[in-house]
């Protein structure tokens, strides 16, 4: 009897051993369903921005074609995107060598005078800085579009133009 | 009965092996989902690029002195109406040919560098005894591969492709394209067998920039543009 009980420690102490691979194993199984989950959840929203941005876009693009300045108030009134922070509007086509997403210039409906209206939406856009960016998701899309303007004759004249679209939302660190 | 610790240990490890196999999955799972919701997003966003490009460059206008800048022109008319005009002429675009391809350069800019693109129109009115229609414009945008920094990069060419299927090598070369395509009534020289309106193809297909074979090329038949 004594024999056969060599090395036996207990009903528990005997399965001791086995607890390790079964603690292994249910922590990488935690593990991988925590890293994966995260993922999904991050990519998710990703995609998420992404459509928001395009309907942004969507939205201002209308037809294409901007004729004057509360045309472009009235697409800018009609977008229905609440999720992210964004600001929107037409700039020249040819973008100036130092332009970000931080600093684009918007076209005016006018020359440079304080009645002037800016190609902007929303009206008072929310800033973004390059400061404290890092924790922010930044979207931009840039679609060509048709803009009415007056030139130095006085002659209406349509000019292909940029609608660039820059949404962000602060994602949690 | 002394063989119960060993049996313990045995199942924990079919456990732990079972384990493994879902964590690979899943793991698996995590690193692909969402590649083709992407692809399809940026699909999206280049289709709706095209059809915006397309239309912006319709709408715009050219003065009708093409000596004159638009910027100072007196009188402008429709790009597309100033197109419809000189086709009407002699059945080919010349006077409004370059101002067309440095349009097309600019509203493209945006996505120049990492993008080729071709824009053309198609006749789709057989002339005299021919069975198919003819290219009367055909752009081709290239990227030199690889880039030296500071130069440009951007290669354009005038094509011209004796027909549709010349278009297969280039077709059959891409991945990734996105197209639009708009059919357009043109008016042709009263002189053109085959009657006076035509309806035309005016296409614009764009593709992650690529080196494109020398056999593709040659099938399009194409010549820089003259700087």
């Amino acid at each position: 009897m004594l024999e056969k009980q060599k090395g036996f420690i207990g009903p528990i102490g005997d399965d001791l051993p086995s607890l390790i691979p079964l603690l292994f194993g249910l922590m990488i199984f935690f593990s991988t369903f925590t890293l994966t989950f995260n993922s999904f959840d991050q990519k998710t929203a990703s995609f998420q921005y992404d459509l928001d941005a395009l309907k942004i876009a969507a939205s201002l693009r209308g037809n294409n074609y901007v004729y004057d300045y509360p045309q472009f108030k009235s697409l800018c009134d009609s977008i229905g995107v609440q999720s992210l922070s964004f600001r929107a509007g037409i700039a020249a086509l040819s973008p100036s060598a130092d332009e970000t997403v931080f600093n684009v210039e918007f076209l005016k409906d006018g020359p440079n005078s304080a009645g002037a209206n800016t190609y902007v939406c929303p009206e008072n856009p929310p800033e973004l800085k390059l400061e404290g960016s890092q924790n922010k998701k930044i979207v931009s899309k840039v679609l060509p579009i048709a803009l009415q303007q007056k030139n130095s004759s006085g002659t209406s004249i349509i000019v292909p133009a940029r609608l660039v679209v820059i949404a962000w939302k602060v994602i949690q660190q | 009965m002394g063989m119960k610790g060993q049996a313990a240990v045995t199942d924990s490890l079919y456990f732990l092996l079972i384990i493994t196999g879902l964590s690979v999955f899943l793991f698996v799972f995590a690193n692909s989902y969402g590649s083709t919701v992407s692809q399809s997003l940026q699909r999206k966003y280049e289709t709706d690029f095209a059809s915006s490009a397309m239309e912006t460059l319709f709408n715009q206008s050219i003065p009708r002195d093409t000596n004159a800048k638009i910027s100072d022109a007196m009188e402008s008319d429709y790009l597309l109406a100033a197109l419809k005009e000189d086709y009407a002429d002699n059945g080919i675009l010349d006077s409004t040919r370059d101002y067309l391809t440095k349009s097309i350069g600019a509203i493209m800019s945006p996505i120049s560098d990492s993008r080729d693109y071709i824009f053309y129109f198609y006749d789709t009115t057989p002339p005299g005894n021919s069975q198919t229609g003819s290219f009367f414009y055909f752009l081709l945008k290239t990227s030199v591969i690889p880039c030296p920094q500071g130069t440009n990069c951007a290669k354009f060419s005038y094509c011209a492709p004796a027909d549709f299927s010349s278009l297969q090598g280039l077709s059959l070369s891409l991945s990734g394209t996105s197209q639009s395509e708009t059919r357009l009534i043109f008016v042709r020289p009263s002189d053109s067998p085959g009657g006076s309106a035509t309806t035309v193809r005016a296409s614009l297909i764009m593709w992650p920039a690529t080196v494109l074979g020398q056999n593709v090329l040659a099938a399009l038949n194409c010549a820089p543009v003259p700087a």
